[in-house]
């Protein structure tokens, strides 16, 4: 019963931080990712990219619960094999920027420095708002 | 053995949830190369960083020679240090039975600095004296008349209005993005820091604003202009970990932790937070518990995620204070007040569910073991206060800053989050300490959370969810969620008479 009351509690915790449902997506924001190329030696940096577009012609604010604006990661089948925001700290601080006409792209940059064993992976992008995580993801392969 | 695999089979649940929060929206495909590096001011991972935690008894300099290790911090804080190594060398390093944690760490690189003040330059170190700073005495914004000081609700709400404390002499770290140090409103505190984030022995300046903010509200002097601080008259110091971005690493706050003990801090406020299941058995909480044994109150965040605090370093360390935000609008108990326009648009409505005398919409709360949805007693004591934290107005920095460029105005600014809840009780326990100087950091936290009669001096505390004023009832926790609030309860930080 103890075990219980704590998986359920644990359950409940992921909800309140998972997406929102019924909100309708945010239709003229669009998220894409981008590495550098497809194909990477093993060890080699991977240089990623996420791109935000609005093409909305009316402002949209988003909505941030800390300093963290965005993050990325590594899957393969399914598994996160590494995430940018691991070990890192962030001020926890409320903020929110304006996306509009007259600026309608941000972009956010890392990268990935670990090595790989060859194979097919998957790198996903994500923007952080608060109401809910937005990503985008494109497949990778290293060599 | 049984209690551990329920913690860790409730994080295994809670991790799974995280990982799959994110739904895919839009996956384009590749638009086409990017350049490398990044560009200037980004933050970047370093190939191949860890942080090692040995175990007590193991001599940390003889171990980075025995295995030829470019170590690039030697802490004090924690018997440890941070090195450069392959991944395979630092997995190999984890079988060495003289190791208690090998963890990976990112390491923020410089950032490009603000436009300087005039004639402000060099420093760093434990500089007192970082330079001369610009003459702000015809800007309207330092003025008494067009600008007169105001104190905050959560002055008050605390009770630092009430007592003749004021926190002098006592010194206090915030450990952040940096201090703008020229500030009319803290120049007076200041004393000086350490800036480890940027290259070449620079001084701790804020080029975020966050930091600021956060040592406003701790430290602002009472001077006739802008805001006052919990404790206006103690010894400020900064060190700054985060970069213009807010962001730092897990290695360099340890070393801001390392800082604060080796200089004799006695309270040090981290207004951070990052993700961690480790169950507050990680290096972090290592140094946590080792800076208050020497003396340093550390004071954390407990996090922005509305999620159970346990699963957010350092807030999940035992020996942290950690901090949950409340909204309140009139500095009195009672929801009385107005409620607060969360987003500002002058309208109230369902955009602004944190209302006059709430449980934040955003904080962190204790770790609800019994899934009650109530803090109680059996509950993990991961939080242990609740202190203002919505729309906090306090100072912003006087040159260039990142936060700007989000609607932050300079000079003097509005922000909201757990960071700004923390600096309230970091405030509160140097006023304890200045009228208890020989206190260990046991006693600044029972003052701050149970209530403590010193002399003459009661410090009451306040309630999780109900209770009387000066109740001895312990503050343990913050409710679990809105919902179970009761709006009887009443100052949850009491550092007066």
């Amino acid at each position: 019963m103890f075990f219980r009351h704590v998986w359920i509690a644990a359950l409940a915790t992921g909800l309140l931080v998972a997406p929102a449902c019924g909100l309708s997506p945010e239709k003229d924001l669009s998220l894409a990712v981008r590495a550098g190329g497809r194909t990477f030696k093993s060890g080699q940096a991977i240089p990623l990219e996420l791109v935000v577009r609005y093409g909305g012609k009316n402002p949209l604010t988003l909505n941030f619960s800390t300093s963290q604006r965005y993050d990325f990661q590594i899957e393969s089948e399914g598994k996160i094999l590494w995430r940018w925001a691991d070990g890192r700290m962030f001020a926890q601080v409320v903020g929110q920027f304006d996306l509009s006409p007259g600026l309608p792209e941000v972009h956010y940059r890392a990268h990935f420095r670990g090595r790989l064993p060859p194979g097919h992976y998957t790198a996903r992008g994500f923007l952080t708002t608060r109401s809910r995580t937005l990503s985008a993801a494109i497949p990778i392969t290293v060599q | 053995m049984t209690s551990q695999r329920i913690l860790f089979g409730g994080l295994a649940g809670f991790l799974l949830l995280i990982g799959s929060m994110a739904g895919p929206v839009d996956a384009q495909q590749l638009l086409g190369p990017i350049p490398v590096p990044p560009p200037p001011g980004e933050s970047e991972e370093i190939p191949g960083q860890y942080i090692v935690e040995l175990k007590p008894g193991v001599g940390r300099d003889a171990f980075i020679n025995e295995h030829r290790l470019p170590a690039f911090h030697r802490y004090g804080i924690i018997n440890g240090f941070a090195a450069h190594m392959s991944q395979r060398a630092a997995d190999r390093l984890a079988t060495d039975v003289r190791v208690r944690y090998v963890t990976p760490d990112l390491v923020v690189h410089a950032s490009p600095k603000p436009d300087s003040p005039p004639g402000q330059s060099g420093g760093g170190g434990n500089n007192t004296n970082e330079g001369s700073c610009p003459d702000f005495s015809d800007n309207p914004d330092f003025d008494p008349v067009s600008n007169p000081e105001q104190t905050q609700g959560g002055f008050s709400r605390i009770g630092a209005g009430v007592t003749t404390a004021t926190g002098a002499g006592v010194k206090v770290v915030v450990i952040d993005t940096g201090i703008d140090f020229c500030h009319p409103d803290l120049v007076a505190n200041y004393k000086g820091g350490k800036n480890l984030v940027t290259k070449g022995n620079k001084p701790p300046l804020d080029d975020n604003g966050h930091g600021t903010h956060v040592a406003g509200i701790i430290a602002a002097a009472v001077n006739g202009f802008g805001v006052v601080g919990v404790a206006p008259e103690v010894d400020l110091y900064a060190v700054k970990v985060l970069n213009a971005n807010g962001e730092g690493s897990l290695s360099t706050v340890i070393k801001g932790l390392d800082w604060a003990a080796q200089n004799k801090m006695r309270v040090a406020n981290l207004s951070l937070s990052a993700i961690d299941f480790s169950l507050a058995m990680g290096p972090m909480c290592t140094a946590v518990a080792n800076a208050a044994a020497a003396g340093v109150t550390v004071v954390s965040a407990a996090g922005n995620f509305i999620s159970d605090a346990i699963a957010f370093t350092p807030a999940n360390c035992v020996d942290s204070l950690t901090v949950s935000a409340f909204a309140d609008s009139d500095g009195s108990p009672g929801a009385l007040g107005p409620g607060l326009d969360y987003d500002g648009d002058g309208v109230f409505d369902e955009n602004d569910d944190t209302f006059a005398e709430s449980f934040s919409n955003f904080s962190n709360y204790c770790w609800d073991l019994d899934g009650n949805g109530l803090c109680t007693n059996v509950d993990t004591l991961v939080v242990n206060l609740m202190a203002p934290g919505v729309e906090i107005r306090s100072t912003t920095p006087t040159s260039s800053f990142s936060l700007s460029a989000e609607g932050v105005t300079a000079h003097y600014g509005t922000l909201t989050g757990t960071s700004m809840a923390t600096p309230h009780v970091a405030g509160a326990a140097a006023l304890f300490i200045e009228a208890n100087p020989t206190a260990d950091t046991d006693q600044v936290r029972t003052a701050l959370t149970i209530g403590l009669t010193t002399g003459s001096t009661v410090y009451p505390g306040g309630e999780c969810v109900s209770g009387t004023p000066g109740s001895s009832l312990p503050l343990q926790c913050s409710p679990a969620w809105p919902d179970d609030l009761d709006f009887s309860w009443e100052p949850l930080v009491n550092a007066g008479p």
